[in-house]
């Protein structure tokens, strides 16, 4: 094609789409939202991901080595091993736990022996409000920390556990996990604590920072020649290496993104690109009239389609950045981490621009293809050819179904990924590309509705090929919103599978206090939840005399061997004594004739054996000792039907059995002295906060209920799931209206025959609801299975939810407020539409 | 002299089986250049089949269609439309032009799907337009133009260039009396300077300036006039009948 010809054929594609502003407004949008998605998407990873150079920023500051601790190696070792001018700083650490307010607090506290706004310790954390510790006895601490502590910036924050105390100078975050329960400390805060009490501080690191000009490589080697320096020693270039991802996997992942998104976005696109070159059908005639050859024909349209694809991209470019920038603030709750301010990159939106106008192209290939093929008489007189069935490719498309779901019946039971994905893909192409095929089936039962609906169905099946795009189109956009649904609700379940808790037990702990508890405490617990139970966990040890010293060694179950997709591993735990009020409390009261029996009772199936129910003469052996020197053997048996985390790996054995055995008790050897309470009923708000307030009235005491324990990760994945079901209508309802603007003139005809306006609109009404109920239909499997079968290669027994309510608003709500919206807009149309061709 | 075209023994057929209709039946015509040749007849009698056939858009049964000794049959789909653009210019009867054209750009369409610079095609546009008279109105989208006017405009269009054949579908059917004689005015002067044309028409007052008048009744050329003195020859009994 010539220059001239193109610049004419370009010109007249594009006065068409300024001219059908609207129509080409919405070609625009439907490119515009999948695109703002990416790129929502690439922007918000961008922003969250951790680069490799900010990982190691993180771990080491702006150092130039971190030097690992070695025994009897100081800072005065290593600054000599050094050039003049090194500055090396000790980073030391401490961790301890407390009650405050009847709530468990975990606090991790580290000190670097230079402040940590200066090298080598600057970038360690991110200050959010005051500052840095500067000097002893100050320090900085995470937000939800301060909450904890109770605490105000130039408070006091002080831990009785291990007798210490410091002055909040500011707020600051770990950058990794911004929620994480840290103290940075000013240099030389740790000097007291480490006097009285010396295992409570250990030396994370030493933090080396080399003058200019220093070669990092020398550096190393004289480090390696220090004595007794055994432990490693990581540059800030290896560590940037150990942190950088599989490049390979992350281009893999993109491409199959990309891929996906294009041929999502050239649907959806196609839908409304159809109905647009449809309407220029006299135009085209027009351009054939005057000599215009076929490749003339397409070219308009094609130029017409990378054009608004362009523009598409663009728009969907400004949208992402746009909502970007809206979901910025909640970045953190989703990353896990801090994330810092906005960062755009370039290269991913360059290629979001490109993926746009290569879908505008692609939906514009079907249409320009088939105009291409009319002739110029039919182009004139606005006459498509009759519409064929569809062929080959729609059953082939079915014939693809049918082999995906072999390929994915094959590789369920072994959990073979790579097959389950593999059959998913393929079944869920094979699924859309026959949805002509499965639209005309829907003619079948048109005769069997009413008149107004079997108009619509009739239609609908009769120009399958041209409606089928479309409801690929919405089929897409409705099986998204259904996909997340269904893997969100079915993680939510793995993650409530097993709860910490019973809904009616509390875990008390005595945080830093010793192994003595108040009686008060269980006194007033009893009174603010009559009817309650009490028992308290504790340990049995086995006495051993060594060099005249009695030696308690702790008692630990190894309880069976468990395999599975992470690999093998067994669970275990202490050996308890109980006189049976904590089978009581623990929901294990099946378990008192064999505690009575003198057997080793586990609480929760699979603690002694894997299979359903335990031989009468299974065993359990007993290890003597952390270094599990010694071993007994002993009859063993399960109670209770359910495990809960936080009472996971509890053993029970009788006093009078522990007594014949020679163990003792001992209140120390379990960490903090615990005691399980089992209400009366299931505990509600109110009853959970009197618990509490009793725990607060007793220092070092906290309660917590299973609701404590969980991540708080629901509300992010609720969001998630609204996100793409809001998208997903905003695209099914542009869909349907485009579908619904094809009948245009069947409206004028309906009115030039005397067809009152509720009939026009009930016709409206009832294609859109068809279309919707038709798209929803066919979104619930496509949008399921794949999600189904991602648990289903997770692991065994992974639980898979059906997102009934999602579903519900694909299936009902969605086509009911198509149908009513269409109802309600459809608008008289001119009857004189009638006398022309569709323009 | 090479007819420009020359329809020979043309049948078209609509359809199949039961459904089969005869919109042409062994119909043969000749145009010669300089002539304007007017096609009359009932509504069905395959008037417009006639022109379809005459610029190619469409390919007759049986028979043979050929323009300037060209058998059209034995162009591809290409050709024919190279032969639009250069040598047959179309007239409807209404919505000729591209909403989205100014006058000229629509006038300069085909030869710049020819490959003509588009300045020089410009300057041949303008020419065009001039003989229309409608050069101040070149820079104008059709819907600021009358019916007449774009009829004009569709006109020029149809002759820019060389054309020799123009092919005029009812040119006058949406237009009052005075302004259709204006449009034929221009056609006429068409064929005065050469070129030659086929009118299709329902009224006889703009027949009468054709040198020849074609009745097509049911598909065939029932009768067939030379240099009608005036329209009232036109109400013949063959007209008529």
């Amino acid at each position: 094609m010539s220059a001239p010809a193109y610049r004419a054929v370009a010109r007249v594609a594009l006065r068409q789409a300024w001219r059908a502003r609207w129509r080409s407004l919405l070609v625009v949008a439907m490119v515009a939202l999948p695109i703002g998605g990416l790129v929502t998407a690439a922007i918000a990873i961008r922003t969250a991901t951790e680069t490799p150079a900010e990982r190691a920023l993180a771990a080491m500051g702006s150092a130039d080595l971190l030097v690992y601790p070695s025994k009897g190696v100081d800072v005065a070792d290593i600054q000599d091993a050094l050039a003049a001018g090194t500055t090396v700083a000790e980073q030391r650490s401490a961790y301890t736990e407390t009650a405050i307010g009847g709530t468990f607090t975990q606090i991790f506290l580290t000190e670097v022996s230079i402040p940590v706004d200066r090298p080598p310790g600057r970038g360690l954390l991110a200050l959010v409000n005051g500052r840095f510790p500067s000097a002893s006895g100050e320090g900085a601490v995470s937000p939800r920390l301060l909450d904890s502590l109770q605490a105000d910036i130039g408070g006091t924050a002080t831990l009785e556990e291990i007798g210490f105390a410091f002055r909040v100078t500011g707020t600051a975050v770990q950058r990794r996990e911004p929620t994480f329960p840290v103290a940075i400390l000013g240099p030389g805060s740790f000097d007291a604590l480490e006097a009285t009490r010396p295992n409570v501080v250990d030396t994370e690191a030493f933090l080396v920072d080399l003058p200019s000009g220093t070669s990092i490589e020398q550096a190393v080697t004289a480090l390696k020649r220090v004595p007794g320096l055994e432990g490693g020693i990581d540059t800030r270039a290896s560590m940037i290496q150990l942190t950088e991802e599989n490049p390979n996997r992350a281009t893999g992942w993109s491409f199959a993104v990309t891929v996906l998104v294009l041929l999502g976005t050239g649907l959806i696109a196609g839908a409304a690109f159809a109905v647009g070159a449809r309407r220029q059908l006299r135009t085209l005639g027009l351009l054939g009239a005057a000599g215009g050859e076929p490749g003339h024909i397409r070219a308009t349209v094609l130029t017409g389609g990378v054009t608004l694809g362009f523009l598409g991209s663009l728009a969907g470019v400004a949208l992402g950045i746009a909502c970007a920038f809206a979901i910025h603030p909640h970045l953190n709750a989703f990353a896990g981490q801090l994330v810092g301010p906005v960062e755009i990159p370039i290269q991913p939106l360059v290629g979001a621009v490109a993926l746009g106008t290569m879908a505008g192209a692609l939906a514009a290939l079907g249409p320009a293809r088939t105009a291409g093929r009319l002739t110029t008489l039919q182009a004139l007189a606005g006459r498509l050819p009759t519409p064929r069935r569809p062929g080959r490719i729609a059953a082939t498309g079915m014939t693809a179904v049918a082999v995906g779901c072999a390929i994915v019946i094959l590789a369920t039971p072994s959990h073979s990924g790579t097959g389950l994905v593999t059959g998913v893909i393929i079944m869920t192409a094979g699924f859309l590309i026959a949805i002509p095929l499965l639209v005309t089936w829907t003619g079948r039962i048109a005769g069997a509705l009413p008149p107004i609906p079997r108009l619509s169905t009739r239609d609908i099946a009769r120009h399958s090929r041209r409606t089928g795009t479309a409801l690929a189109a919405a089929v897409i956009a409705l099986a998204v919103p259904v996909a997340v649904s269904a893997i969100t609700l079915s993680q939510e379940a793995a993650d409530r599978r097993v709860p910490y808790l019973a809904d009616d037990q509390l875990m008390i702990e005595l945080v830093g206090r010793g192994a003595d508890w108040d009686p008060a405490v269980e006194t007033e617990l009893r009174r603010a939840l009559p009817g309650s139970a009490l028992a308290p966990l504790i340990p049995l040890v086995a006495t051993e005399e060594r060099r005249e010293q009695s030696v308690e060694r702790v008692l630990t179950v190894h309880g069976p061997e468990h395999t599975d997709a992470n690999g093998s591993w067994w669970i275990g735990g202490q050996l308890l004594v109980d006189d049976g009020e904590l089978l009581r409390v623990l929901h294990a009261e099946d378990g008192l004739p064999a505690l009575e029996a003198g057997k080793v009772v586990g609480l929760g199936p699979d603690s002694i054996d894997l299979e359903p129910g335990v031989a009468d003469d299974a065993t359990v052996k007993v290890y003597v000792g952390a270094r599990e020197r010694r071993s007994m053997t002993f009859p063993a048996s399960e109670a209770g039907s359910a495990t809960y985390n936080a009472t996971s790996g509890i053993y029970m054995i009788s006093q009078a059995r522990a007594h014949e055995l020679g163990f003792s008790a001992s209140a120390s050897s379990i960490g903090y002295p615990q005691m399980v309470l089992r209400a009366a009923a299931p505990l509600d708000e109110e009853q959970i906060d009197r618990a509490k307030d009793v725990a607060a009235r007793h220092s070092g005491t906290s309660v917590r209920a299973a609701g404590d324990y969980s991540s708080g990760e629901g509300g992010a994945r609720l969001l998630v799931s609204v996100i793409a079901s809001m998208l997903a209508l905003a695209i099914v309802f542009v869909i349907v209206a485009l579908v619904g603007a094809e009948s245009r003139r069947d409206q004028a005809i309906l009115v030039a025959v005397g067809g009152e306006p509720r009939i026009r609109r009930a016709v409206a009404g009832s294609r859109a609801l068809v279309t919707a109920l038709l798209a929803g239909f066919l979104a619930a499997p496509v949008g399921f299975l794949p999600a189904a079968v991602f648990r289903i290669a997770q692991a065994r027994g992974y639980p898979i939810v059906v997102p009934w309510t999602t579903l519900g608003i694909v299936l009902l709500a969605t086509p009911i407020l198509a149908g009513l919206s269409a109802a309600l807009v459809s608008r008289q149309p001119k009857a004189a539409q009638l006398l022309r061709p569709i323009e | 002299m090479t007819p420009t075209l020359e329809l020979s023994r043309v049948t078209k057929r609509f359809g199949g089986g039961h459904l089969e209709v005869d919109a042409l039946t062994e119909v043969s015509m000749t145009v010669e250049p300089g002539e304007l040749v007017a096609v009359m007849g009932p509504s069905g009698s395959g008037k417009t089949t006639l022109l379809s056939l005459a610029g190619g858009l469409d390919t007759p049964t049986e028979g043979t269609v050929t323009v300037e000794a060209v058998d059209l049959s034995t162009l591809g789909v290409r050709e024919l439309a190279r032969l639009r653009r250069r040598r047959i210019g179309y007239v409807f009867q209404q919505l000729n032009l591209i909403d989205g054209l100014t006058a000229a750009e629509n006038v300069s369409l085909p030869l710049e799907l020819d490959g003509v610079a588009t300045s020089q095609a410009r300057a041949r546009a303008f020419e065009a337009l001039e003989r229309v008279e409608m050069t101040e109105l070149a820079d104008r989208f059709p819907e600021e133009l009358s019916g007449g006017e774009q009829q004009r405009v569709a006109i020029a269009r149809a002759v820019v260039g060389e054309r020799i054949l123009l092919l005029a579908d009812e040119p006058t059917g949406a237009l009052d009396s005075v302004t259709g004689e204006k449009v034929l005015r221009l056609l006429r002067g068409h064929c005065d300077r050469g070129g030659s044309g086929v009118l299709v028409t329902h009224d006889a007052r703009f027949a009468a300036w054709a040198d020849r008048v074609v009745f097509l009744r049911d598909g065939r050329i029932a009768d067939e006039t030379r240099s009608p003195e005036g329209p009232e020859s036109l109400l013949s009994d063959a007209a008529t009948r």
